[in-house]
């Protein structure tokens, strides 16, 4: 299923006021402080779009809440990262992206980017860790 | 540290006092000649620089010293210490002449031979900018946070004299054209521009060597080149935990923990611990490595399903 024909909800939490999620059917919406996510299951997949920075602020919580799905969830054997909407790509991501990474090869599952923005593939082919997480676009 | 960064550092702390000496002597002089409240303030910047320059002239040597039972991790901090200090002192200056600029508004007085001023400050404002050329040049091929702060320092400085010198020009230029009430001002307007101008580098600059006084980790360049040498080498290990950098002047120290499958050879797991120190020492200079290698838990899915561990 393409981007677009998910039917799309934000929920924007103002700084401060921690992550909140909201069902709405196979959607699973949450917000962080500068990081916008929004999750799409699809049988043994799982695709986290990811919107904003991802940095020193954001990278936390993206750990916590992939740590828990990769630990957690034994339906899930691929996750797939959207970071077409990733307008910044700092070290605290990269080291956040490089720990799951590891993280999935320990419980045999796999961690996939597959759309990019320029700037994250810029940061990804710069540290040299675009190929570990080669995944076509979805 | 490298001989020659020493040297360096050296060679920008003695050009720094040399050349604030001379200032001081030919902005006193200006001030006794002119009767300015923007030279007053020049000079109270250049009397600080001088005590600045002596205190770092020590501190670098003190800096450079090699770590020792006392100190383990070196004297590079003290660089931050007198960063902090000029930050602070500078902005007491520009507080206290601001306040003075307030009451000469108030009761303006008239200055005498702006001419003089005048000359006197496109004196000063070429030997700060000479002086921060190279002492740039020194901080560049050193590394060195407090040289570099130091030739912020005389740039601004520099920026500073060259305003007050155009100020001069101007108030000339009001009283050839009769506006007498009107050049009374510019001095002090002079003044207080000087002193906004430099409570927000000067803020700055204090602001961050305190955050560098409180273990203030790498610079992202650096924890990008940490990231790119585990990277390079991320078929060799399970995983690494606990990466912590911090910055001490001119050192900076990486730690972190790896963790190795447990029934690695000694050699093999010191191959790897090896290869990312050094790589990470090549990539970043003036840096300490420690990795401290661990066993894993076999709790991964390898061990659960009998196969082979990838990184044996």
């Amino acid at each position: 299923m393409s981007r677009q024909q998910i039917p799309m909800e934000e929920i924007l939490v103002p700084a401060g006021q921690g992550i909140k999620t909201r069902n709405a059917g196979q959607m699973r919406v949450e917000s962080g402080r500068k990081m916008k996510i929004r999750e799409h299951r699809e049988g043994k997949d799982l695709t986290l779009f990811l919107k904003g920075n991802l940095d020193e602020a954001s990278s936390p919580g993206i750990e916590k809440k992939l740590d828990l799905i990769l630990m957690k969830d034994t339906d899930i054997k691929n996750i797939h990262l959207d970071l077409s909407d990733v307008r910044y790509l700092a070290s605290a991501g990269i080291r956040t992206l490089i720990i799951l990474y590891k993280k999935a090869i320990k419980k045999d599952k796999k961690i996939l980017i597959g759309n990019m923005s320029g700037a994250a593939r810029e940061v990804l082919e710069m540290v040299g860790i675009l190929s570990l997480f080669a995944g076509a676009g979805r | 540290m490298a001989p020659e960064h020493a040297l360096y550092m050296r060679r920008a702390t003695l050009v720094s006092l040399f050349c604030n000496i001379i200032l001081v002597l030919i902005k006193s002089s200006a001030l006794i000649l002119v009767n300015s409240l923007a030279i007053a303030v020049d000079l109270g910047i250049s009397f600080v620089g001088l005590i600045v320059s002596v205190i770092l002239y020590y501190s670098i040597k003190l800096a450079n010293r090699p770590a020792d039972l006392i100190h383990n991790y070196g004297y590079g901090k003290i660089e931050h210490v007198c960063e902090i200090l000029e930050g602070v002192v500078l902005i007491g200056i520009a507080l206290a002449m601001s306040s003075q600029a307030v009451v000469h508004l108030l009761h303006p007085k008239p200055i005498d031979l702006p001419l003089v001023g005048f000359f006197s400050c496109t004196l000063n404002s070429a030997l700060n900018f000479g002086g921060a050329f190279y002492i740039f040049k020194m901080a560049r091929k050193s590394g060195s946070p407090a040289i570099r702060a130091e030739g912020i320092h005389y740039r601004m400085e520099g920026i500073i004299s060259a305003l007050i010198g155009v100020s001069f020009i101007f108030s000339i230029f009001l009283q050839a054209n009769g506006q007498e009430t009107l050049a009374l001002h510019i001095d002090p307007i002079a003044a207080l521009l000087v002193s906004m101008i430099l409570v927000i580098p000067s803020f700055r600059l204090a602001k961050a060597s305190f955050f560098q006084l409180l273990d203030a980790s790498v610079e992202e360049e650096s924890q990008m080149e940490i990231l790119k040498q585990l990277s390079g080498h991320i078929d060799r290990f399970c995983e690494f935990r606990d990466l912590k950098t911090r910055t001490a002047g001119r050192n900076k120290f990486v730690e972190f923990k790896l963790i190795v499958p447990e029934d690695i050879s000694f050699k093999k797991g010191y191959e790897t611990v090896d290869l990312l120190e050094k790589g990470i020492k090549a990539g970043i200079p003036n840096c300490e490595v420690l990795v401290k290698m661990e066993p894993c838990r076999k709790d991964c899915e390898y061990w659960k399903k009998g196969r082979k561990c990838p990184y044996l």
